[in-house]
């Protein structure tokens, strides 16, 4: 089944080609460089039951980067900037509030560029036969002879390259990847995106990737060489390695269902592992609350990274007590925010309230007029919370370091809510009100609100959380 | 199934790479044959994953390549008998054992016994095969270690192969050429050089009165070969 395609727009207004295929734990794969047709794809097999067997256990997004494929064409500028705006976009289309992301060969330090910057969007990296900085190989004799091919003799060039990934032997197969590759993108687009890709060297963000990160390769591939995989391995923190046997760069050709098996493993889904997986928490009703500090970019430009994360800190250690007054769990922190859930919906408002009326007595005990000695006055930063809630029983899954997390709509939608939240306010769904009818809260109805991503309107109530409210 | 492998970093800066498989009471087995070792494709021959899956039924497995070898850091200058101790204590600490039983093998011996005088309290057992305190003692007789240093500095397959042959036998030709090709991808000749130079100093003499961990000493067959 060939999945329809849709468009994104990037924040700089260039249209992106997507599809979907599958339900569940989003994976979004990115394009590899310098080829990239996610709907001309479709008519390899190899291909096409390639994308079906990953999207067995998982919804998988496919996109053409700008320049590509089904994307707009009329583009020059292909930066890493650029790469990430692509695959934001995507992104923010479908809503995704969390998702694992697939680096292949060239895509590799894109993944780990978004993975390093957006912690919190990226749930687990794999990473497929790749690299941090490939200047050795892109200076290769082979690689430049390449390129020389490319740009002398266009056809000769995309043959020869579909010849090396699909095999000598099968060319009627290599005829066509051939003749996909050339619908793919211009010669000049792949010129200059794919020379600039390969420029992007990544080394210095691998220690800061935070994600669950699966490190993929085949020992027999000849670039990069295994000792390349063993590298980004060891590098990024707590990586894990998965060395397969077999000589083809591309995942989807020779034992696909090695790779399968690596990333089911990864991904906490196969079938086999899972009795011995707890939830991170009883399944059933919970009621999720997140937190995000307002303004924190402003505050990290305005007094630095160090002290910005001085105050943040302190914004850790009085989320961190009340949910621990009010039984909440903590899901996660986002370094701004916090995620949390609870098995009630009175604990949860409570818990909201207790944390507004912490900051609001840290706010006060500040020094009303700061003295404006350099670095001092900065320190005593204003910190205003959003908060926001909504219950409904989302997916509890443990990534594989043990460590819980929650997924599915209800989680998207209260974080949707804190994000419309002003700053030390409390934004509930009105589920979250009936829940706790009767308890004594003040809510002030704000209406149906149109949420990011979902078709159906939310109704918001304030909670009002001032003992002169 | 084979496992999946993890990094866990020395104080001083190594990547170390691990796997745990199994339930039960840890059992570390020490990097075999040090300096050598590759806990990846040890899995793909045959004997190996026999003996793997063998200990795996009754107890948690942890295997590791040392620094310079394997899927570990390979480009490093320390090679120390504390070194070597260090990349232990590493893996240990990442994975939070609280006791685990020890296995060391002819070189690995020294570092074993090292590790169970300094955390008595950790090493719930200490089995010793093929070992020996004193890196000095690792070949037996007489000219098999000047004939075996001058190979290694000449002829790297050769060198490989003549080890293994050795102590498989001669008449086990394919495991022993499988065995071989994993030494080789698993260290650099001249890591292999310098590493065995470190091996000859190591001496835990001293420290054999502070084990305090029940210790099985086994020797099989006569053993004449370094490696």
């Amino acid at each position: 089944m060939e999945p329809g395609i849709q468009y994104a727009k990037t924040s700089d207004g260039v249209s992106i080609a997507f599809w979907t295929l599958g339900e569940g734990m989003p994976l979004v794969l990115m394009p590899v460089l310098p080829f990239s047709h996610c709907q001309g794809e479709w008519q390899l097999p190899e291909w096409r039951s390639w994308y079906e067997r990953l999207a067995e256990k998982r919804m998988v997004v496919r996109y053409d980067c700008r320049g590509f494929g089904s994307s707009q064409r009329d583009v020059s500028d292909f930066s890493l900037e650029a790469h990430m705006q692509d695959l934001e976009a995507v992104v923010d289309r479908l809503g995704l509030e969390r998702f694992a992301l697939w680096g292949a060969s060239i895509a590799g330090p894109m993944a780990i560029a978004y993975a390093a910057h957006h912690p919190e969007m990226v749930s687990h990296l794999l990473l497929w036969c790749t690299w941090a900085g490939a200047s050795d190989f892109y200076q290769s004799p082979r690689a430049r002879a390449l390129r020389a091919t490319r740009d002398t003799d266009w056809e000769l060039y995309t043959e020869t390259v579909a010849h090396a990934v699909r095999g000598w032997s099968e060319v009627r197969e290599s005829e066509s990847y051939a003749a996909i590759i050339r619908e793919g993108a211009t010669k000049e687009a792949m010129r200059a995106a794919a020379d600039l890709a390969y420029e992007f060297d990544v080394t210095a963000l691998l220690p800061k990737v935070q994600t669950p990160t699966l490190v993929l390769h085949r020992r027999q591939v000849p670039y990069p060489e295994v000792d390349v995989a063993r590298g980004l391995a060891s590098r990024i923190p707590d990586a894990r390695l998965a060395l397969l046997e077999g000589e083809s760069a591309a995942a989807y050709l020779g034992d696909t269902e090695a790779v399968l098996a690596a990333i089911d493993e990864f991904l906490g889904e196969d079938e086999e592992a899972a009795p011995e997986r707890q939830p991170a928490s009883p399944a059933g009703l919970q009621t999720i609350l997140f937190t995000d500090v307002e303004g924190s970019t402003a505050l990290t430009q305005r007094l630095g990274d160090a002290k910005a994360r001085e105050v943040l800190r302190e914004h850790e250690r009085i989320v961190r007590e009340a949910l621990k007054a009010h039984g909440g769990s903590e899901v996660k922190t986002m370094g701004d925010g916090f995620m949390a859930s609870f098995g009630s919906a009175v604990k949860a408002l409570e818990c909201a309230i207790a944390i507004q009326r912490a900051f609001e007595e840290r706010n006060a005990s500040l020094p009303a007029h700061p003295e404006p000695v350099e670095g001092r006055a900065e320190h005593h930063a204003l910190l205003k919370v959003r908060i926001g809630l909504n219950a409904g029983e989302p997916i509890a899954e443990d990534d594989p370091d043990g460590r819980g997390d929650l997924f599915g709509t209800a989680v998207i939608r209260a974080a949707r809510i804190a994000a419309l939240a002003q700053g030390g306010e409390i934004l509930a769904a009105n589920v979250v009100r009936e829940l706790a009818e009767g308890k004594g809260f003040m809510f002030g109805d704000r209406g149906e609100v149109a949420l990011r991503g979902f078709d159906d309107p939310v109704r918001l109530f304030e909670v009002r959380w001032r003992e002169d409210a | 199934m084979e496992p999946r492998i993890q990094y866990a970093k020395t104080k001083d800066g190594v990547s170390i790479a691990f796997w745990s498989l199994g339930e039960g009471m840890p059992f570390v087995s020490l990097p075999v044959p040090l300096p050598f070792g590759h806990i990846q494709i040890e899995w793909q021959i045959p004997e190996w994953r026999g003996l793997h899956e063998r200990m795996l039924q009754k107890r948690r497995v942890i295997r590791y390549d040392s620094r310079g070898a394997g899927l570990s850091d390979r480009d490093v200058q320390d090679y120390s008998l504390d070194a070597l101790v260090l990349d232990l204590e590493t893996v240990v600490d990442r994975l939070g054992l609280e006791q685990c039983a020890l296995l060391g093998f002819m070189a690995s011996g020294p570092v074993a016994i090292a590790y169970a005088a300094r955390h008595p309290e950790r090493v719930s057992r200490l089995v010793l095969w093929h070992s020996y305190v004193r890196g000095s003692q690792r070949v037996g007789s007489p000219g098999v270690g000047e004939a075996l240093e001058k190979l290694l500095e000449t002829n790297w397959e050769v060198y490989t192969e003549t080890l293994t042959h050795s102590a498989f036998g001669w008449s086990e030709g394919e495991a022993s050429n499988r065995v071989a090709a994993l030494l080789r991808e698993g260290l650099t000749q001249e890591m292999a050089q310098r590493a065995w130079a470190a091996i000859d100093e190591f001496d835990v003499t001293d420290l054999l009165p502070h084990v305090r961990a029940p210790t099985l000493v086994t020797w099989s067959s006569p053993q004449h070969e370094r490696g």
